[in-house]
C-alpha cells in the first residue's frame, strides 16, 4: 500500500486487549482517510447507539495518506467521535508533529472503545502498542504531563494530552499535541477522559512509500513547494500570524464584537492584532513539523497582572473570544487567557464564547451575581473570566458548572430567554467570521457535520477570495452579502473541507492547490487512481456519511440555523442592517445536496455515493 | 481621489492614505494599476502578480458601500479603502 500504512490499531480499554486491523485500499479510496476514515471506521464498528460519554463509544484518531511525504501542512491529523458537547459528529484536526508520528510506527488510525478502571497512556512504537498506567499523571495539566512522558521517554516522543478539565467533565476538553497544537473542538478530550485515557506517546522510525517516488519528488519540488511559497496568503501568515489583518477584518465587519452585538470597534485591533503581537509580546515564531509557513506565534508576557510564560501563543480565533468578543483590548490577557486554557485543556472558542454569551446575560439581569458565587462577567472586564478559568476546569462553583455545559446548553438550563444570546449551530459555537460580512459563511456554519464551524469546509477562503475552483465551475463573480452562488459555493467548499480534513492537508498551504493538482498528489503519493470527479465523489462520500450520523444521533433540518444573536443586525460599520438570507441559501444547498425537509439525505442522494447500508440505518 | 488602507497593506507600503489624479472615466482597474506602480518596490514580492506586473488578485478596491469591481468608473472625490482581506483563521 502506498501513502497509507493500511493498518489501524484498536485498543479494547476494558479489556486491555489491543489488536491490529488490517484494512482494504478501496476502504482510502472511498473515504480518504483523516475524518473520512474516522467517519467509516466509527459506523462500521461502533454502537452508534452508545451516548458520548460511553465506554462504548468509540474515539478514533486518523492520520492522512500525505503524512509520511513531508510537504508543507501534511503533519496535521484528526480526531473522530460522537461529541459531547454537540451530541453529533464530532471532528477536530490538529498540527504539530503527532500525525506523521503515528504513520511511522505503521499505523494509520487507533480506535479507542471502552474504558480502563483507571487511568492508562497508550504508548505506540514500530507496529507496537502498550497500554501503560497513567496514575501517576491524572490531575495533572497538559504541559507537565508532556514534560513528564517526554522526560520519561525521550524529547522526540510525540505526545497528545488531555488535561483535568476534560478529566472533570467539562464539555469542551480539549487534546494537545507537544504543547501548541491542538484538537480544541467538540471535546474531544472529554470523550478521551471518559475512558480514563490520559496520553498517548508515539515514536516510530518506519518510512512510507509512496506509489510514483519520482514522480511525487519532481511534483513537490517543482510545483507545489514554489506555489507555497510564493503564496500571497501564507506570506501574510508567516509574517504576522492568523491575526496579521485584524484591522481590515474590523474594518470590514468579520471580527465578532460584544459577543456579535457591535459591527465595528476599531481600537479592538489597534492593541490585538497579529501587527502589535509581532511588535510586543512575540517572541518567535513556530511551525508544525516540516512547514515553512510557520504561522504559530511564540509569546511572553514578563511583567504585570498578565505574566505569561514563554510558550504557544494565541491565534486569531482566541483573540477573538477573549478579545474583540469581551471588550477585553489587552493582548497580554488574552496570551494569559490562551495560556490557561492549553495547560488545563480547553477549546479557547467555546469557553470564550460562553463567557462572552453569559456578559449579555448579566447585562440583561438574565443571570445575577447573587444566584451565582457573587461573581458577575461584564463586557470589558477580563480579570474576572481569567480568574474562573481553573473553576471552570474544576466545575468549581454554581457558575462554573453552568459554563463547563458550553453556552447552547448552559441556556437550555437557565432559559429565561438567554437564547436571543446564543451564536450557535447544533451547539458548537460559531468560529470569529461574521456571516452578516460574508453570507456564505453562515450557510456553511449551519450545514457543517460538527457544528458552526469554518474549517470543516473551506467557505470562508472561497468568500475572502483566497481560493477559486474553476475545473468545477467555481470561478464566478459573487457578491458577500448576497445568497446568490452561495449554496453551490458552499457544497463546493463544504466538499473541498472534507478532502482538506481527510488528506490532513493544512488550509494555509493548501489553499493554494488547484484540484488538478490535489489530483495528482493523491495519485503520485498513495496511488489512488483519481480524476477531480472521483476525488470530488469521495469528499461528497465523506461528507453525507457524517451528515447521517448527526441526522442517526438526532439532527434535523430545524438544527440546520445559526444562533439568533447572529441572525440580529447591528447598526454600525460595514455590516450594519445585514442578515444573512438563511431561508433562499438552504432551499437551494438542500436542493442541491438531495437533503429532504427534515434534513436527512434522500435515500437517492446516499446510494450516489454507495452509502446504502448508511440509508437503511438512517431509515429512509 | 483619496486613497486609504489598513492593517497588513498599510504596514507594508508604510503610510495610511495617498491622493491619486487619474483622468476622468478612469476605472477601479486603472487605479490598482496606479497602486502597483508606486508600491512596486516596497510590496512583498507575493503581492505582485509575477506575470502581469500588477497587483495580485486578492487586492481590490472598496467604496464606502462596499467592494467595488475592476470596471467600475470612478469620479474626482472618491474616497476609496484598499481591500486585501487575506490571513486570518
Amino acid at each position: 500500500m502506498f501513502g497509507n500504512t493500511g493498518k489501524v490499531l484498536e485498543v479494547d480499554l476494558s479489556s486491555g486487549q489491543i489488536e491490529t486491523l488490517e484494512l482494504e485500499e478501496d476502504i482510502y479510496k472511498k473515504y480518504i482517510g483523516g475524518v473520512g476514515l474516522a467517519a467509516k471506521l466509527l459506523f462500521d464498528r461502533g454502537n452508534l447507539d452508545a451516548d458520548p460519554l460511553d465506554p462504548d463509544t468509540l474515539l478514533i484518531f486518523a492520520t492522512g495518506p500525505m503524512a509520511g511525504t513531508g510537504m508543507y501542512g501534511t503533519s496535521r491529523f484528526s480526531v473522530g467521535a460522537r461529541s459531547p458537547l454537540t451530541g453529533i459528529w464530532g471532528q477536530a484536526s490538529c498540527g504539530g508533529n503527532f500525525g506523521p508520528e503515528l504513520s511511522r510506527c505503521g499505523y494509520d488510525a487507533v480506535i479507542f472503545k471502552g474504558k480502563a478502571d483507571k487511568p492508562v497512556s497508550l504508548v505506540i512504537g514500530d507496529e507496537t502498542a502498550e497500554i501503560v498506567d497513567a496514575g501517576d499523571l491524572w490531575g495533572k495539566d497538559v504541559y507537565e504531563t508532556t514534560d513528564i512522558l517526554k522526560e520519561k521517554y525521550g524529547k522526540q516522543e510525540k505526545i497528545l494530552a488531555i488535561g483535568p478539565a476534560a478529566e472533570n467533565g467539562v464539555l469542551f476538553g480539549s487534546i494537545t499535541n507537544d504543547y501548541g497544537h491542538h484538537f480544541g473542538r467538540a471535546g474531544m478530550g472529554t470523550v478521551m477522559a471518559s475512558k480514563n485515557l490520559k496520553a498517548i506517546a508515539a515514536k516510530g522510525d518506519m518510512k512510507s512509500e509512496f506509489a510514483d517516488p519520482e514522480g511525487f519528488k519532481e511534483f513537490w519540488q517543482n510545483t507545489v513547494r514554489p506555489q507555497i511559497e510564493e503564496n500571497i496568503f501564507c506570506n501574510a501568515l508567516k509574517a504576522f500570524g492568523t491575526a496579521a489583518n485584524m484591522e481590515l477584518k474590523m474594518m470590514e465587519g468579520d471580527v465578532p464584537t460584544r459577543n456579535w452585538s457591535v459591527g465595528s470597534w476599531m481600537e479592538g485591533p489597534e492593541t490585538l492584532s497579529g501587527i502589535t503581537m509581532a511588535d510586543t509580546i512575540r517572541t518567535d515564531t513556530a511551525s508544525c513539523r516540516g512547514c515553512a509557513v510557520k504561522c504559530k506565534p511564540v509569546v511572553k508576557v514578563d511583567e504585570g497582572p498578565y505574566q505569561t510564560p514563554e510558550g504557544p501563543g494565541p491565534e486569531y480565533e482566541t483573540i477573538g473570544t477573549f478579545g474583540t468578543m469581551m471588550m477585553n483590548p489587552s493582548l497580554e490577557a488574552v496570551a494569559k487567557a490562551n495560556d490557561l486554557c492549553n495547560r488545563l485543556g480547553m477549546d479557547t472558542m467555546t469557553c470564550g464564547s460562553t463567557i462572552a454569551w453569559a456578559m449579555d446575560c448579566y447585562e440583561a439581569g438574565i443571570l445575577k451575581p447573587e444566584d451565582y458565587d457573587g461573581i458577575k462577567l461584564e463586557f470589558g472586564d477580563i480579570d474576572t473570566p481569567l480568574a474562573l478559568l481553573p473553576k471552570i476546569a474544576a466545575k468549581e462553583g454554581k457558575l462554573a458548572q453552568l459554563l463547563a455545559m458550553g453556552s447552547r446548553k448552559a441556556s437550555t438550563e437557565i432559559d429565561a430567554g438567554s437564547e436571543k444570546f446564543l451564536t450557535d449551530s447544533k451547539g458548537l459555537e460559531a468560529a470569529m467570521h461574521d456571516p452578516r460580512c460574508n453570507w456564505g459563511d453562515g450557510l456553511a456554519y449551519a450545514v457543517s457535520v460538527r457544528g458552526a464551524c469554518h474549517v470543516s469546509n473551506v467557505t470562508f477562503l472561497w468568500e475572502w477570495g483566497a481560493i477559486e475552483y474553476p475545473e468545477v465551475g467555481l470561478d464566478m463573480l459573487f457578491q458577500a452579502q448576497s445568497a446568490e452562488h452561495k449554496a453551490f459555493g458552499t457544497a463546493v467548499t463544504t466538499d473541498m473541507g472534507s478532502i482538506f480534513n481527510s488528506a490532513c492537508w493544512c488550509e494555509f498551504p493548501g489553499a493554494s492547490l488547484t484540484l488538478t493538482q490535489w489530483v495528482e498528489a493523491f495519485n503520485l503519493v498513495a496511488g489512488y487512481g483519481y480524476d477531480i470527479d472521483s476525488m470530488m465523489e469521495a469528499a461528497a462520500r465523506v461528507w453525507f456519511l457524517q451528515r447521517a450520523l448527526g441526522n442517526i444521533w438526532g439532527a434535523t433540518g430545524e438544527d440546520d440555523r445559526i444562533g439568533e444573536r447572529i441572525m440580529t443586525p447591528v447598526d454600525d460599520g460595514m455590516i450594519a442592517g445585514s442578515v444573512p438570507d438563511m431561508e433562499t441559501m438552504l432551499k437551494e444547498f438542500y436542493e442541491l445536496r438531495g437533503l429532504s425537509a427534515d434534513g436527512r439525505p434522500t435515500r437517492e442522494a446516499l446510494a450516489k455515493y454507495g452509502l446504502e447500508d448508511v440509508a437503511e440505518k438512517l431509515g429512509v | 481621489m483619496h486613497v486609504r488602507y489598513v492593517g497588513l497593506f498599510a504596514k507594508y507600503v508604510g503610510e495610511r492614505e495617498r491622493d491619486f489624479d487619474l483622468p476622468d472615466g478612469a476605472t477601479a482597474d486603472d487605479l490598482l494599476g496606479r497602486l502597483a506602480d508606486q508600491y512596486r518596490e516596497t510590496l512583498p514580492e507575493s503581492f505582485m502578480d509575477k506575470e502581469t506586473g500588477r497587483l495580485h488578485k486578492s487586492v481590490r478596491l472598496a467604496a464606502t458601500s462596499g467592494a467595488i469591481g475592476p470596471e467600475q468608473e470612478l469620479n474626482d472625490g472618491d474616497n476609496l479603502l484598499v481591500l486585501f482581506t487575506l490571513a486570518g483563521g
